[in-house]
């Protein structure tokens, strides 16, 4: 019997979800032996015509990291989406937007005019903008085009399950592998990590207070941070009570802060309204101006609290609803989806933010 | 979005108005990153025996809401076409649209 075909794909995203594949070290080995890879370009040199060739459904699972902003990647998604038999969004860019969400604070304009003329070390007089279609030497070249704003994978094409991180602890990379190829899965829809807030798994819980307030909100590197106290106790902005953990603590442990890598919780609608609530609460005050001046402690909300998942919070996934009746759709065959209902239920250990 | 809650220190549940008030504090800073304006949320105390205030608050809001419209985000303006952009002397740049037509040009 042959074995089943995996895909691997990245959008737009920095290189790190690859990194955490990589990670596996000799586990890969195990992987390699029990998969096919058919299609991995930043490993492999497959190409998208090789895709093409395919029949539908041929790829057993398909990871695609980073976020969809340009014409490109919304091809290549809907493309390997087509040909595959499961769909995984993998890390935070590919689940929430991730860290190139944070441009949907901009419009596409004042994005390029920043990129292509205002910053201080760009030089171009003549006011140089790339082309969908550019005459080059006699003949023409073509460019993808950038969309309006960035949007989650699943903004874009049904996704089976998902993986957060940034980049995804390669232990639930490894967990989700062997349970995809068992054949042990939960209900479509759901994020293939622990259900449990970071805090829970802390290894610092034990010196967090039953209430911690703090007279302060401090920034990492103008603190000196004690390694063993929680750090919410100690006036840093943790996200720890608000995101999933999975990540066996890794910034706790290296001293530093959750940014909130992990994502929602289940049963939690916005990961950014949720953390913001979790953390302006901790504040010693009760006087109005004086929290004013407290809040000015953390200089950037959005960039804090939307840091791994703006394009994927309330705000902004309302103007994407999903369609499950999109061509090629296979989730659009279930029942529920037939009925006109939501393509997939509201599951207890689904996706937080369920839209 | 009103939000009302009990005048401070007069809460049964004691500190919830407290909690709101420190969130809010830091929501408003959000909503200015997000381009929202500050009027479309509102924290009110408003006490169980203040009808009048619930109504005149209620009647602001609407009446402001009313001349703010709906929301824009900025990713969701509209695009307007490419401006031209100033050169050094405060001279319009004209887009160009089309790469360089002698080869010479190009660096390879």
């Amino acid at each position: 019997m042959s074995k089943p075909k995996v895909g691997f794909y990245w959008c737009a995203s920095c290189g790190g979800c690859e990194e955490s594949v990589v990670d596996l070290a000799e586990g890969i080995l195990d992987v390699v032996g029990a998969v096919d890879f058919v299609f991995f370009p930043v490993a492999m040199d497959f190409k998208r015509s090789d895709v093409v060739a395919m029949s539908d459904g041929e790829i057993a699972v398909c990871f695609i990291n980073g976020a969809i902003r340009s014409s490109e990647q919304r091809e290549m998604a809907e493309l390997l989406r087509r040909k595959s038999q499961l769909l995984v969004a993998y890390g935070s860019c590919a689940s929430q937007g991730g860290i190139p969400g944070l441009a949907n604070l901009y419009d596409l304009e004042s994005i390029l005019r920043a990129v292509y003329q205002e910053t201080p070390s760009t030089v171009n007089p003549e006011n140089v903008r790339p082309q969908a279609h550019s005459a080059v030497h006699g003949g023409e070249v073509e460019l993808p085009t950038l969309d309006a704003e960035v949007k989650t994978l699943d903004q874009v094409v049904p996704v089976d399950y998902y993986i957060p991180g940034c980049a995804p602890p390669t232990a639930l990379l490894a967990a989700a592998l062997k349970r995809i190829l068992a054949g042990d899965l939960p209900p479509k829809g759901s994020v293939l990590a622990p259900e449990t807030a970071l805090c829970q798994d802390c290894p610092r819980l034990e010196t967090k207070p039953e209430k911690p307030l703090v007279d302060h909100f401090k920034r990492p590197h103008l603190t000196a941070i004690d390694p063993s106290l929680c750090l919410l106790a100690q006036g840093l902005v943790c996200l720890g009570p608000s995101t999933r953990s999975g990540c066996d603590s890794a910034c706790i442990q290296g001293n530093m802060p959750c940014s909130g890598c992990g994502g929602a919780l289940p049963r939690t609608h916005d990961h950014g309204g949720a953390s913001l609530s979790a953390l302006a609460s901790l504040l010693n005050s009760d006087d109005e101006a004086e929290i004013e001046k407290r809040m000015d402690e953390i200089p950037d909300p959005v960039g804090t609290f939307y840091r791994y998942g703006l394009p994927g919070s309330l705000l902004f996934a309302r103007q994407a609803p999903r369609d499950p009746a999109a061509a090629g759709d296979a989730r659009a065959k279930t029942p529920a989806a037939k009925a006109g209902g939501e393509a997939e239920p509201a599951l207890a250990g689904g996706k937080g933010g369920e839209r | 979005v009103l939000i009302g809650g009990c005048h401070p220190g007069d809460c049964h549940y004691q500190e919830g108005n407290y909690k709101a008030l420190r969130r809010f504090k830091l929501l408003q800073k959000m909503l200015d990153q997000f381009g929202i304006e500050r009027d479309r949320v509102r924290l009110e105390w408003i006490a169980a025996s203040e009808g009048d205030k619930v109504q005149k608050v209620t009647n602001e809001m609407t009446e402001r809401l009313r001349e703010l419209g709906p929301i824009r985000l900025r990713s969701m303006q509209r695009l307007a076409p490419p401006g031209p952009v100033a050169g050094p002397g405060g001279e319009p740049i004209p887009l160009r649209t089309a790469a360089p037509k002698p080869a010479e040009e190009v660096v390879s």
